[in-house]
């Protein structure tokens, strides 16, 4: 059997030459690089207004991964911005004596060429008058049939209308639609579908309408007495992919939350664990030095607060005090500070001071600190090393548990408040499965990670694991 | 001069069974300069008379009382902080048993040696480490082996590492405690002469304890016996091995083994005896082939005889 190696060069080069380590640090680079890509993708003024949802209003509702192409082989659609300056405009002015009349037509294009129905989509009308403008707004399709659409008056006080999908006017439209060229009203109809479907008998199910390809047409008649008026139009088509994770009900952009979890999870993960795990050697090496009194002490009160269970005090606790991330991780550290490592220390200790160095540095005038923090506690630190890997994953897990119950940080996204969001929202009952799978996954490869690597600390420094 | 005399030195370790009397009125002195060598079987209480000198003692000490008076002051009356600042290893250093586990194993050498410096001198780290290699170099290693770590180094480099450490700070008394015991023969004859030459040059006394006699007639003016927590017999290292008087003694001698030599090697028959209820009268009666009715009834005390040896037997009361 070797030596155990000492120095920490020495131990990082052993962990490096096991499997496990190698794998634990391919998954460490791993995460360590999506926490360097979210200062590029993710700066902080977008994360600050996660959950603000103004911010997310262009992207679609709960879109999947692009990537899900590949695996169904259909073109599912993205999402289109038919801006008001992509408009073909002409202008008419026509003059009857006293009267003036202005006549704008403004022709939107857009080539629909996906497999699938967008999720929804919005038009926007923005009349600038002093007056009163008439505007007609009909979509022309690549078949050549005209869905009328709205006809409106706006006036200086309502110079802005919004027609949405899922609103009454639009929903009108297609239902008229469809009794146009069924011969019947349908009992429900859905716009996104009815808009972009081939005329036939399934039309208004999105499930057996077929979609039709092509040239369509945003077409809007404005009609205005006074020549200065003008009028804008947009058109925003929601798709129903989006980006490398998708989005979640609230239409944030998955991405922007998993890239922030991870720098969220490893400074709180690693934080905690390197700070309880030393000061639970720290006071392993002092109760077992000490012995007496002291170490009657620590050991009890170690005994009390590892039989104390963390979970239901930490829900107790953020649920009356409202932590953010950081006070949340003062609190788990304050409640760490005497856990299963002030044992697992503690019985260590007594066998190294009854070493002939400890006497030697006794008998040379080293002080009780000096030979507690210079002599020992180097002596057991190699052991610590797994513990700590090991301790990171549980910490991650409480963090992710207090989110998922929504008592996390109230800005910042994490993994488990993804996650919470997600169980909120039902994503399993909807087959969002992007949506956990995602946070899920990331959790997941953080523990292995740190398991491999706590067990590849294991073998190196624990000299009964080292092999022959 | 007396360097170092001890007077009625006592220590009783606390057990759940009773007092170990591991060292029982012991009396000896050391000169400037001389070497006096501990001689007797395992668990006679040799390392407890060294870490009563160097006051090192474990946590169930029952009594500890007697004279330790060095240059003149009785360091048994000091107090521990005193004790700490002034005569621990600026005074009296120690070279402990195995030196495989004198060191710690994961500091590296040139901290370790230079410790004691920075702790009583509090000399800063660059300091320190200059003299540790000025000590290394004088036990014959080279400066290299400062950066090194303990198991980097083979069994006789180590024991001249701990040698170095006991130098560090000039101490005019050296407890050498079994230190050639894990090595082999060669080693062990290197470095007796290292001990040997440091001596000349650094004017020290020794506190040498060992097992082994042939080994303590290499390095010592002065021979001390022990057995059963108790000096037995006393005298300079020509008088013992060439005219042993104790019945121990003599026993002791005729077990060490001789190259070439086809005679069987004697032994003591019994064993070492319990330091908790050591026999009465001489604690060796019950393994003496010279035992006499005396022996079993009163302790011998410890006599002066012709040639300033001194000698606990009654044979020569």
């Amino acid at each position: 059997m070797s030596a155990p190696p000492v120095g920490p060069k020495a131990v990082l080069k052993e962990v490096l030459k096991t499997k496990s380590g190698i794998a634990a640090f391919t998954l460490l680079i791993f995460i360590i690089s999506l926490s360097l890509v979210v200062p590029i993708y993710a700066p902080y003024n977008i994360v600050k207004s996660w959950n603000n949802p103004e911010m997310w209003l262009s992207n679609p509702r709960c879109a999947a991964p692009v990537w899900i192409e590949l695996f169904i082989g259909k073109k599912l659609p993205k999402n289109m911005v038919i801006e008001s300056e992509e408009f073909h405009e002409s202008c008419f002015i026509v003059t009857y004596g006293n009267f003036t009349i202005k006549k704008v037509y403004l022709d939107g294009d857009f080539n629909y060429k996906y497999d699938g129905f967008p999720s929804e989509f919005k038009i926007e009308i923005k009349a600038n008058t002093k007056t009163n403008m008439r505007v007609d707004l009909k979509l022309i399709r690549p078949d050549g049939d005209e869905i009328f659409i709205i006809e409106e008056v706006l006036t200086a006080n309502k110079s802005r209308i919004v027609l949405g999908s899922e609103g009454e006017i639009i929903h009108n439209a297609a239902e008229n639609y469809v009794a146009e060229v069924l011969g019947s009203k349908p009992k429900v109809v859905v716009p996104q579908a009815v808009f972009f479907a081939v005329k036939d008998e399934g039309m208004n199910n999105p499930k057996t309408a077929k979609v039709l390809k092509g040239r369509y047409t945003l077409k809007i008649e404005a009609t205005s007495l006074n020549p200065e008026d003008t009028v804008e139009v947009s058109m925003h088509i929601y798709g129903r992919v989006y980006g490398l994770i998708g989005t979640d009900a609230m239409r944030r952009d998955l991405l922007v939350g998993i890239l922030w979890g991870a720098p969220i999870a490893l400074a709180f993960g690693l934080t905690a664990a390197i700070i309880s795990t030393f000061a639970q050697a720290i006071l392993g090496v002092i109760s077992g030095y000490l012995g007496g009194k002291v170490d009657e002490i620590i050991q009890r009160a170690t005994e009390f607060m590892m039989v104390i269970p963390m979970l239901p005090i930490m829900i107790l606790i953020s649920f009356v005090y409202r932590l953010n991330i950081w006070t949340l991780l003062a609190v788990v550290i304050i409640f760490s500070i005497f856990g299963s490592t002030v044992k697992v220390v503690r019985s260590m200790v007594p066998q190294i001071k009854e070493e002939h160095y400890i006497l030697a540095a006794i008998s040379y005038g080293a002080s009780r600190w000096r030979i507690m923090f210079r002599h020992i506690f180097p002596r057991v630190l190699p052991y610590t090393f797994s513990i700590l890997a090991l301790s990171v994953p549980g910490y991650i897990f409480l963090e992710a548990a207090l989110s998922f119950l929504g008592l996390g940080d109230p800005v910042l996204p994490t993994w488990g408040k993804i996650l919470g969001d997600a169980q909120n929202s039902g994503a399993a009952y909807h087959g969002y499965w992007w949506w956990i799978l995602a946070p899920a996954m990331c959790i997941a490869i953080t523990a292995i990670a740190f398991a491999l690597l706590g067990y590849a600390f294991d073998k190196v420094v624990n000299p009964r694991l080292r092999e022959m | 001069m007396t360097l170092l005399s001890v007077n009625g030195l006592k220590l009783y370790y606390r057990t759940r069974m009773g007092p170990v009397k591991a060292v029982d009125d012991v009396k000896f002195s050391i000169n400037e300069g001389e070497t006096l060598a501990l001689v007797g079987e395992s668990g006679c209480g040799k390392t407890s008379i060294a870490i009563s000198i160097l006051r090192v003692l474990p946590r169930n000490v029952h009594t500890y009382e007697g004279e330790v008076i060095f240059e003149g002051e009785d360091i048994l009356k000091l107090s521990d902080e005193e004790f700490r600042k002034r005569i621990r290893w600026k005074k009296i250093s120690m070279v402990f048993q195995g030196a495989m586990n004198a060191l710690n194993p994961v500091i590296p050498i040139s901290f370790q040696v230079a410790e004691p410096l920075i702790i009583h001198e509090g000399m800063d780290k660059e300091e320190a480490l200059k003299i540790a290699a000025e000590s290394l170099r004088s036990v014959g290693l080279h400066e290299a082996v400062l950066k090194r770590y303990p198991h980097e180094l083979s069994g006789g480099m180590k024991q001249r590492v701990v040698i170095a450490m006991s130098l560090v700070m000039k101490p005019k008394l050296v407890i050498l405690d079994e230190p050639t015991s894990a090595l082999d023969i060669m080693t062990q004859a290197n470095i007796m002469n290292l001990l040997k030459k440091l001596k000349w040059e650094l004017k020290l006394s020794y506190l040498f304890i060992t097992h082994d006699l042939p080994l303590a007639s290499e390095l010592a003016d002065k021979l001390a016996v022990m057995y059963a927590g108790k000096i037995v017999e006393l005298g300079t290292a020509e008088q013992i091995f060439l005219e042993p008087l104790h019945p121990y003694t003599d026993r002791l001698i005729a077990a060490v083994p001789t190259l070439r030599s086809e005679k069987e090697l004697a032994f003591i028959p019994g064993e070492v005896p319990s330091l908790i209820n050591p026999p009465s009268g001489c604690r060796f009666h019950p393994r003496c082939p010279e035992a006499m009715e005396i022996c079993k009834r009163e302790e011998p005390p410890l006599t002066e005889i012709e040639g300033k040896r001194k000698i606990s037997c009654w044979l020569y009361q």
